[in-house]
């Protein structure tokens, strides 16, 4: 007969059910008492072995023996090592041919995402705050002064790092098929991390950035078609209210709109964008080949031969 | 010449990348260089002898029969990576400590900067506005540039020097790059950094007629 029938302490039957869990507890306990000491001691004894604990095991799913199988699982297995092929030829990891000037640029990403961030802690987007924030952060936040710099260092080196890694890929030929749209997504890449810089420039509020924000922005004055000072502009309708330049800067001057716009720029808008493109652009290093080269050599006559 | 007077623009924080950007350029132009040379001679010597051609390793290093051609990424490339990003960390760590980014007075919109000037990366395009209109250098020269760059690969249809340094394969395109990079660009950023002075005038670090 099913226990749930019984109605409660009518009958004996749901005594007698008392009494059973009752005495389970009481087993319970007692196996508690007699096993517990024992498995302490088994689970005391595994921590002496670290990499056999279940948490462990649980985090890192293959062995740490130096073997082959063992040290391409390391990379496959791990998802910021992933973008990596477990193997690549002998010659390109040489430096020389490389320049590892791409990685150095990622890397440099993430150092001023994250003092990026730690800077946005100390910073309001505003004119009447902003440029006390910066003194604010010189004079008084602890290291503030290293973190600006960091910030400020690491992203010129950034505009260095992606000039000289264009330039590495464009003199051995990097470009070439089957790598053409990847050029085209660096050339992208190489648009973002300047306007990045640009538009970090505004921040501190000061006359450098005011005045070079000004000159850059002057220019978009003159856009053909869409500003007020240029080609066909006015026939189109634009005045200094309604232009490009007008858009750039939310209002027709460098001011409250134009700081909180190129903050909102630097800080969401375009790393967004220019996160979405790199994962493009190493997605495709990998599926057009990996690194181009170093290569072997192709003579002229072969090519020729190749193509009748 | 006015000794102080360059120090003081040398020295100027915002300089420093520039500064910094042409011994590095002149590194890795070598570096580029001594590689394309070696690959030409390997070249020149495999073209002048098709049985050499077809037994001979086809890259400037040296490759011995029983050498692995490939190798774990674990750790033959990740010690590189971990090396570079520890290398820039101290470089980046040691720069920020011994120089401070700059900062100005506050921002006045009635007080023009002069000479006003665009972050260093920009200087070439501003150097531009003293040779041409506004919308010419300052819109079309540079969406100009960026297609200019983007089309790279389908006009240069030479199938040669894909994956290697190489001059004598590549005279025509290198040297335009070369020049496009060289000259038009980082020059220019050199002129607008160092010699240009309030008004935009040529601003020699010369003695007595500056000040």
């Amino acid at each position: 007969m099913p226990e749930e029938k019984t109605p409660n302490g009518k009958n004996g039957k749901s005594v007698g059910l008392f009494g059973r869990f009752i005495a389970a507890i009481k087993e319970a306990v007692q196996s508690l008492k007699s096993d517990l000491p024992e498995k302490a001691k088994e689970q005391v004894e595994i921590l002496s072995k670290p990499t056999k604990t279940q948490v462990y095991t649980s985090i890192f799913r293959h062995k740490h023996d130096d073997t082959p199988r063992n040290r391409a699982l390391g990379v496959l297995s791990n998802v910021f090592l992933h973008l990596h092929p477990a193997k690549i030829n002998r010659d390109a990891v040489r430096y020389s041919y490389t320049w590892g000037m791409g990685g150095i640029t990622f890397y440099l990403f993430i150092v001023l995402t994250l003092t990026g961030v730690l800077l946005m802690f100390y910073y309001h987007p505003s004119k009447v705050q902003a440029f006390r924030d910066v003194l604010y952060l010189e004079h008084d936040v602890p290291f503030g002064k290293l973190l600006r710099n960091m910030h400020r260092w690491a992203a010129h080196l950034m505009v260095i790092a992606v000039e000289l890694h264009m330039f590495r890929v464009f003199l051995t030929g990097s470009y070439k098929k089957p790598r053409e749209f990847n050029w085209n997504v660096g050339v992208i890449l190489l648009v973002l991390t300047l306007l990045l810089s640009f538009t970090g420039y505004l921040l501190p509020d000061d006359q450098l950035g005011f005045w070079a924000v000004t000159v850059g922005t002057n220019m978009a004055r003159a856009t053909p078609l869409l500003g007020h000072e240029g080609p066909f502009g006015s026939m189109l309708g634009m005045t200094p209210y309604n232009d490009v330049r007008f858009g750039l800067l939310g209002g027709s001057i460098v001011d409250a709109n134009a700081l909180l716009r190129s903050y909102i720029w630097h800080c969401i808008g375009i790393p967004i964008i220019a996160s979405i493109f790199m994962v493009l652009h190493f997605w495709r290093v990998r599926k057009d080949g990996g690194i181009s080269g170093p290569a072997p050599v192709v003579l002229d006559s072969e090519v020729k031969e190749a193509k009748k | 010449m006015d000794w102080k007077q360059l120090w003081e623009i040398l020295s100027a924080a915002d300089n420093v990348p520039i500064i910094a950007m042409i011994p590095l350029l002149a590194f890795y132009i070598y570096l580029a260089w001594k590689q394309a040379h070696a690959n030409d001679i390997l070249i020149e010597q495999l073209a002048g002898d098709a049985a050499l051609a077809k037994t001979h390793h086809r890259k400037a290093w040296p490759f011995k029969p029983g050498w692995a051609k490939e190798v774990h990424v674990w750790p033959f490339l990740l010690r590189i990576e971990f090396l570079a990003a520890i290398i820039v960390t101290i470089i980046l760590m040691v720069w920020s400590i011994t120089l401070n980014a700059p900062l100005e007075e506050p921002a006045n919109p009635n007080l023009t900067m002069n000479p006003a000037k665009a972050p260093w990366y920009f200087l070439g395009l501003q150097e531009m506005l003293v040779y041409f209109d506004p919308w010419i250098a300052g819109v079309v020269m540079p969406t100009l540039i960026i297609l200019g760059l983007m089309v790279i690969p389908y006009i240069d249809t030479n199938p040669l020097g894909a994956g290697y340094y190489t001059w004598k394969q590549r005279k025509f395109a290198i040297g335009t790059f070369l020049f496009g990079f060289i000259i038009l660009w980082v020059s220019m950023i050199f002129i607008g950094t160092f010699i240009r002075g309030p008004g935009w005038q040529w601003f020699w670090p010369t003695a007595s007629s500056m000040r």
